[in-house]
């Protein structure tokens, strides 16, 4: 009867239970960030009105270990310089997408996803958007965020001619929780 | 699920209100500390402050309801030899704490398990705010140099669920004073 009695003090601590095997998949979580540096040589420069690069994130070491535990994609931010060696002020956007073989500004335009727009730039001048600028020309970020999850995207930065509009020093900060 | 936790704080503290005449002693408190992220490679560590109610409801239980405002520090990622920042989120955080300890007499500390379940406003800009359950455990000790105030410090996990899965968890390492009302 005493030992009954003793059992039940503690019905209490049930639903507690309960609620921690619940919530054990986000207990063990963890938020890892990748940075991946585009190499310049790796930037296809060769048409004439966008400058073209693929993150494939498959290559670094943290997604692999957690690809198959992602839980979500938390972030993603880009940062590179724009030079404009032209006589004119440029205007640019960043589109993205899982196709790497679009050939030309239309069919980036029709087929692809822009991510980043409102990008001004005087004749002469250079400008380097850092993370603290870069949310703020952000656009579509959902869709980012599905194409990112895949590992694997193309970006397509349009500008007015790539022969005078260059674009350096690209990174790509990924930032996904995953299981531990 | 915001819905479901406020009204099971609200019950829990009808419940601990109802019991404060026989347990004989409540309390209201206020408390700060640091909040460090446990494995998230995105936040730094940050402050946090905030204010708590205990109601005995058992020699050896308590509930606090309690509220919580938690600023991640902002983070330093380094890009091609340079550091860009990346700004911290804040949390906003009500909920209620289950204190087990030994909490009858009245010896100049107390060592107590804790205990909790939360709501959570997770902020992170230029992201949405996601409200999120939310759970707390850890342990604390409290000293008593009087029968009215007492002093505390405290070590609690607060988890935190995400709205596209995973979570976030932190440390919380805190220092508080209580004042203590009615009789032993």
């Amino acid at each position: 009867m005493d030992r009954r009695k003793g059992n039940k003090k503690y019905f209490w601590l049930l639903p507690l239970l309960i609620i921690a095997l619940v919530s054990s998949c986000w207990i063990f979580s963890g938020t890892w960030v990748i940075i991946y540096e585009v190499d310049e040589a790796d930037i296809d420069s060769g048409h004439q009105h966008f400058h073209k690069f693929t993150v494939d994130l498959t290559t670094k070491s943290i997604w692999e270990d957690h690809k198959d535990d992602i839980d979500d994609i938390e972030d993603i931010s880009f940062t590179f310089k724009l030079i404009n060696h032209g006589a004119s002020t440029a205007t640019g956007q960043v589109y993205v997408s899982s196709n790497s073989t679009l050939s030309d500004t239309s069919a980036v335009k029709a087929s692809a996803t822009i991510i980043l727009d409102g990008i001004s730039l005087p004749a002469g001048d250079s400008l380097h958007v850092t993370m603290a600028h870069y949310y703020d020309l952000l656009q579509n970020f959902e869709t980012l965020r599905d194409l990112v999850k895949t590992g694997v995207f193309t970006a397509y930065a349009i500008v007015p001619n790539t022969l005078n509009v260059k674009f350096r020093d690209v990174v790509v900060v990924v930032t996904f929780s995953a299981g531990m | 699920m915001k819905k479901i936790v406020c009204l099971s704080m609200m019950a829990l503290f009808l419940v601990g209100a109802s019991s404060v005449a026989s347990a004989g002693k409540f309390s209201i408190g206020g408390f700060a500390g640091l909040n460090i992220p446990i494995a998230q490679e995105d936040m730094g560590n940050g402050t946090l402050f905030g204010a708590k109610g205990r109601i005995l409801l058992l020699p050896f239980l308590g509930v606090e309801p309690n509220f919580v405002f938690s600023k991640y520090g902002d983070k330093d990622h380094d890009i091609l030899g340079g550091a860009q920042t990346r700004e911290g989120g804040d949390i906003t955080s009500f909920g209620v704490d289950a204190v087990i300890g030994t909490f009858s007499g009245f010896s100049k500390a107390r060592f107590y398990g804790i205990l909790g379940i939360n709501s959570n406003t997770f902020k992170w800009e230029p992201f949405e705010d996601q409200t999120r359950l939310g759970l707390s455990f850890g342990t604390g000790i409290e000293f008593l140099p009087s029968d009215i105030f007492s002093i505390e410090v405290r070590a609690r996990v607060h988890t935190i669920s995400l709205e596209g899965g995973g979570g976030r968890n932190n440390l919380e390492l805190t220092a508080g004073l209580n004042y203590y009302f009615g009789p032993e």
